[in-house]
């Protein structure tokens, strides 16, 4: 296991790597930032002095070892639109994002569990019919038209909400409520599923014929087998909302990593894009390697590999 | 003695899946209305009159539901004046493909990388793992930006960087029902008889994986609509005049005050048409899965 | 290192969780609540030019030497009680006395200098400097305890106009740029700045001037135009100085506002057929502003002759914009077709993501009207970085035809800061090379007074009448939503600062 385990971490710190040098070259071939930090009315030769004084002029592999050795010395650069180091500013948005990809995959995953679960018992029954076009319902509405709507259904008309931004628990509801809609819409299928295909099989049959009742039926056996491609698809969709937050940060103004994301990219701050990139992809591939982690505890047989 | 020859055969089957769609209504006026959406995308925008695709600024923001109009404007017009419903029959073409193509695009790469990442496994297994790792920890968006400044920002750049980042759901997915499929007694059974490796993947297991990877890309499909309208919303999705459902869902978020129809109705039918591709998919899960059919098979008194 | 961030990183997520529970309620009072679009990067008041920063910071925290008034461009005194032309080259400012800055240090003429000398500091890009001054020599010294000399290589007669950019800071502050506490001399001390958040000011007891309303300023940031439409209505904010068209549906809270922006499809005349001026002229008349007006556009958009707004001098007001008329128009292409002008070449209109509301829609709407008149044309939009490069020099060698979707602000009284850019044969954003206008420019540059003013209006003349360098559409106006507690009227200056001195409760 311990070996296993080490084997995995080795491989995703050369995933992260890799990444990272692709990510470097790729975001210096959109441009010269300095067109797009100095002011429209800017004169030719400040710009040229920008670009100099701040080496983007320099040939791409000058470039790139001036950046590998800097970053030896834990230095990821500064932001050159907030004049601070790149670092601070993705550690200062990383917990927010963090905190809403939490909370809104947990409630996915137990609520889809608990309502494909009981989908699953009785295919194409009345709750199984009924839940499926209710989730996918939910799951298939663009996102930031329901954001929008919301805040002008609850805060506007009814008052009931604040509009936007961070504090306390109701600033929460919406931003949360935004966010699980399509996990859990995606994962209820899933889970329906493969608790299907888990339920129908050999050794449930066997169970039921031993006089097991249906609830540790469900619940203990078929679960247990059924989970598997969920947990893959939670562990994606994990990702994806952790990548993905932006609309929701956008519109509610929430500080995170997803909008930090956009906002740097669009205005070529490479330090900024870099640092944020490596900050989320170590948080991805530190989930993926819980989930294989899940997968070893829950499949015995791919544990004696 | 009975003579079955070809003709027969095949006519009992076509009566045997129209029997199965029949005892899933759902199902059903899912193909239906599916078949018509692939007909809106490849004969729509030849049907329609140029006018009501032209710009037509007294009629900005018309309010639907009025019969004062053209029938074309039932649901409205859009912030230029132009005709709602043209303005979707000519979206479906595009979205359609964009989607389309997308999904079938990853499924096919991913699926088969991952049946050969979770079959073989080794280096070359983990390898495909750790590309998937990567693309996942790579922003759609940052990538999306780069293609939208390198190249021309047209659908076929779209399609590639929708498709690229969705594979890893399909590569993880298919590796897992691999994984699973490969430790079962009938697997080892064909390899003790000697059969060869390709045999076992594409006799034995592939069609196993591929109710799970068609429930997953019927959702996917959907998603990549989203996604689509999202990269929309963030400005680097694609561009006027070209038009997709999802760009004027982008587009009518600013008007969600006084004219809620223009981001309204193309929201609805990206829903309808997901919806439809999710129960025609659970559908096809039934089909396709030999423990289940009898699920949907007349035989002897239907239990509903 | 790292580790210490992230742990900071952690205790901030479990602050963030905590407070968040207890968050206390904000007494509405005498306290008011700004939301903007966006968040500053940075507060530094060297970058107060930029609108996001100069809304916070221009004359709430730090003060210009001195002020201009946004309705004829005349220029008062702040900082600065008098400035009077020594020679040619020099430029003397008396400073106000017994102002203190936030910090205690004294306003004088060695702190004015320093600060001066700090925003022009080659080495920091700060925007005063590159927007304004660019590379213009300028040195700053004391004469005395409180005046002020400014002397430069070149005659700069705006040189106090120029002043109303220079915001002054403590002497004590750092030199690099980026400072994120600035101590100015304003009415409002610098709070607190919780990045992502909000950034808080409070009044300075000490101010030199009247005391101002308000007792505690918020600002707080939201990008969506319904989402702080909708805060000012529930109260959550009191302000909101910059929202959409289609959001000010409100008569009672929403006031419109010219904010001395211009919008324009510029014509790069150097690429053929846009080199021939019936082909530039026809553009013009092909467009139906009056349709755009009130429908893509809102209602009180102003159509223009010209790049500077009415109220800066050497603004032309004697000029008449575009009639629409498709059938000359029609006859002016078919003319040009005649002589040979190769009128059906593909051109490309560069258009900008959210430059101004409805930005799309208005390019689709001018392809609709262009391709009536004949013309060939393809829409391109794209985002800031790529739209820079066909709007500024560097030019591409290879480009072809095109129509620049732009937008230019000026509310800085005079049409220098325009005019050169925009239309001088080697102007960051000029595809015009006309020898009267260079020798225009050049002129009024270094005039003053009435001869300075008649020198602009000719260039505004001969580039509307006989240049012809742009497809003219509109002066701008802004929309602001203001709560009912509020007394508060936005103007032309509203672009680019708020300042909360003005602001009063009903």
């Amino acid at each position: 296991m311990k070996k296993y385990l080490s084997k995995r971490i080795l491989s995703s710190l050369l995933a992260v790597t890799g990444l990272f040098i692709m990510v470097f070259f790729l975001a210096r071939l959109t441009g010269d930032p300095g067109h797009l930090y100095l002011p429209i009315d800017a004169p030719l030769e400040v710009r040229k002095e920008f670009s100099e004084k701040h080496g983007f002029n320099d040939p791409i592999y000058i470039q790139f070892g001036r950046f590998v050795s800097d970053l030896a010395n834990g230095n990821f650069g500064d932001s050159l639109r907030k004049q601070r180091p790149a670092i601070d500013v993705v550690l200062e948005a990383i917990p927010v994002t963090l905190s809403l990809a939490a909370v809104a995959m947990s409630i996915a995953l137990f609520g889809a569990i608990l309502i494909g679960s009981l989908a699953a018992y009785k295919p194409n029954g009345v709750f199984d019919r009924v839940s499926r076009v209710v989730s996918l319902t939910a799951a298939s509405a663009p996102d930031f038209w329901v954001a929008i709507t919301a805040i002008l259904i609850f805060s506007v008309s009814l008052r009931w909400l604040p509009t936007s931004g961070i504090g306390g628990f109701p600033y929460w509801i919406m931003p949360i409520g935004i966010l699980v809609i399509r996990p859990l819409g995606l994962l209820v299928q899933v889970v329906r599923g493969s608790m299907i295909t888990a339920l129908s099989s050999d050794f449930i049959k066997t169970a039921r014929a031993k006089g097991v009742k249906e609830k540790a039926v469900i619940f203990k056996h078929g679960l247990r087998n059924g989970l598997l491609p969920v947990i893959t698809v939670a562990g994606d969709q994990a990702a994806a909302i952790a990548n993905g937050a932006v609309i929701v940060e956008t519109i509610f103004g929430w500080p995170g990593i997803g909008k930090l994301m956009i906002d740097s990219i669009l205005q070529r701050d490479f330090a900024v894009v870099q640092a944020s990139i490596l900050i989320t992809a170590i948080v991805i591939l530190s989930i993926n390697i819980i989930i294989d982690i899940a997968y070893a505890v829950l499949d015995p047989r791919i544990r004696h590999k | 003695m009975l003579i079955i020859n070809e003709k027969t055969l095949i006519l009992k089957k076509l009566k045997i899946i129209f029997s199965m769609f029949l005892n899933d209504k759902l199902a059903l006026i899912s193909i239906i209305f599916l078949i018509f959406i692939l007909f809106v995308a490849i004969f729509g925008p030849y049907l329609i009159n140029d006018s009501f695709t032209k710009m037509n600024l007294r009629l900005r923001n018309l309010a639907p539901f009025s019969f004062e109009h053209n029938f074309m404007y039932f649901l409205g017009a859009d912030a230029l004046g132009r005709s709602m419903i043209a303005r979707l029959i000519v979206g479906t073409q595009n979205t359609m493909f964009i989607a389309g193509s997308a999904v079938i695009l990853s499924m096919t790469i991913g699926g088969v990388l991952g049946l050969v990442s979770g079959f073989f496994g080794g280096k070359g297994g983990n390898i495909i793992m750790r590309l998937a790792d990567i693309i996942m920890s790579f922003p759609s968006l940052l990538l999306a930006v780069i293609v939208l400044y390198m190249f021309d920002p047209g659908l076929i750049n779209l399609v590639i960087v929708l498709a690229f980042t969705r594979l890893p759901i399909y590569m993880r997915t298919a590796r897992a029902e691999v994984l699973e499929i490969r430790e079962r007694l009938f697997v080892s059974a064909a390899i003790s008889m000697g059969a060869s490796n390709s045999r076992i993947i594409f006799k034995h297991i592939a069609p196993l994986t591929i109710p799970t990877l068609i429930t997953i890309a019927t959702l996917d499909f959907a998603f990549v609509m989203l996604g689509e309208s999202a990269l929309s919303f963030l400005g680097v999705g694609i561009q006027p005049p070209e038009v997709t459902w999802g760009l004027m869902v982008a587009q009518g978020r600013n008007y969600l005050q006084i004219a809620w129809w223009l981001a309204f109705f193309p929201g609805l039918i990206i829903m309808l048409v997901a919806l439809s591709l999710n129960l025609l998919s659970s559908w096809l899960r039934i089909v396709l899965d030999p423990r289940q059919r009898w699920r949907l098979e007349n035989i002897g008194v239907k239990n509903e | 290192m790292t580790v210490k961030k992230i742990s900071l990183a952690i205790s901030t997520a479990s602050i963030l969780a905590i407070v968040g529970f207890f968050s206390p309620a904000y007494s509405a009072s005498k306290n008011l609540t700004v939301v903007l679009s966006e968040e500053p990067d940075i507060v530094d008041p060297c970058e107060a030019t930029r609108s996001n920063v100069g809304r916070i910071v221009k004359q709430n925290v730090s003060e210009t030497l001195v002020e201009i008034d946004p309705k004829d461009g005349s220029i008062k005194a702040r900082l600065a009680t008098g400035w009077k032309q020594t020679d040619n080259l020099t430029w003397h400012f008396d400073i106000r006395k017994g102002v203190k800055f936030h910090d205690g240090e004294d306003l004088n003429a060695k702190s004015v200098v320093k600060s001066i000398k700090r925003a022009l500091n080659p080495k920091y890009d700060c925007e005063i400097r590159t927007k304004f001054f660019g590379n213009m020599s300028v040195s700053a010294s004391a004469i005395g305890s409180h005046t002020v000399a400014i002397k430069t290589k070149k005659p700069q007669p705006i040189m106090p106009a120029l002043m109303g950019t220079m915001t002054i800071v403590s002497p004590n502050t750092q030199e690099a740029k980026g400072v994120r506490n600035p101590q100015g001399t304003g009415p409002y001390v610098f709070g607190t700045w919780t990045p992502g958040q909000s950034v808080s000011l409070k009044r300075f007891a000490g101010y030199w001037g009247d005391k101002p309303v308000v007792e505690n300023v918020k600002y707080v940031f939201r990008k969506e135009s319904a989402v702080r439409a909708a805060m000012v209505k529930t109260g959550e904010a009191d302000i909101a100085p910059n929202i959409a068209v289609q959001d000010a549906t409100d008569s009672k809270m929403d006031f419109s506002y010219f904010n001395s922006e211009t919008a324009r499809l510029r014509i790069d005349m150097s690429r053929k057929p846009l080199d021939d001026i019936r082909v530039r002229k026809a553009m013009n008349l092909a467009v139906d502003l009056d349709a755009l007006r009130g429908t893509i556009f809102a209602k009180g958009v102003v159509k223009q002759t010209q790049i500077v707004v009415p109220s800066i001098n050497g603004h032309n007001p004697r000029l008449k914009p575009w009639p629409y008329n498709l059938k000359e128009a029609k006859k002016l292409v078919a003319a040009a077709k005649a002589d040979g002008v190769d009128v059906g070449k593909e051109i490309v209109m560069i258009g900008r993501l959210g430059i101004y509301p409805n930005s799309t829609e208005a390019m689709e709407a001018m392809h609709a009207m262009l391709t009536e008149a004949g013309f060939n044309l393809k829409i391109k939009m794209m985002e800031t970085a790529g739209w820079l490069n066909f709007l500024s020099r560097p030019y591409a060698e290879d480009r072809g035809p095109t129509l620049v979707q732009g937008q230019h602000d000026n509310n800085n009284g005079d049409a220098v800061f325009s005019m050169y850019n925009k239309y001088a044969c080697k102007g960051a954003q000029s595809t015009t090379c006309d020898s009267k206008v260079e020798a225009g420019i050049k002129a009024a540059t270094v005039a003053t007074g009435d001869k300075r003013r008649d020198t602009w209006q000719e260039v505004q003349r001969r580039l509307h009448q006989d240049i012809v360098p742009d497809v003219q559409m509109f002066h701008m106006v802004g929309f602001s939503r203001v709560n009912p507690r509020i007394n508060f009227t936005p103007s032309i200056s509203t672009n680019s600062e708020l300042q909360v001195s003005q602001v009063k409760f009903n």
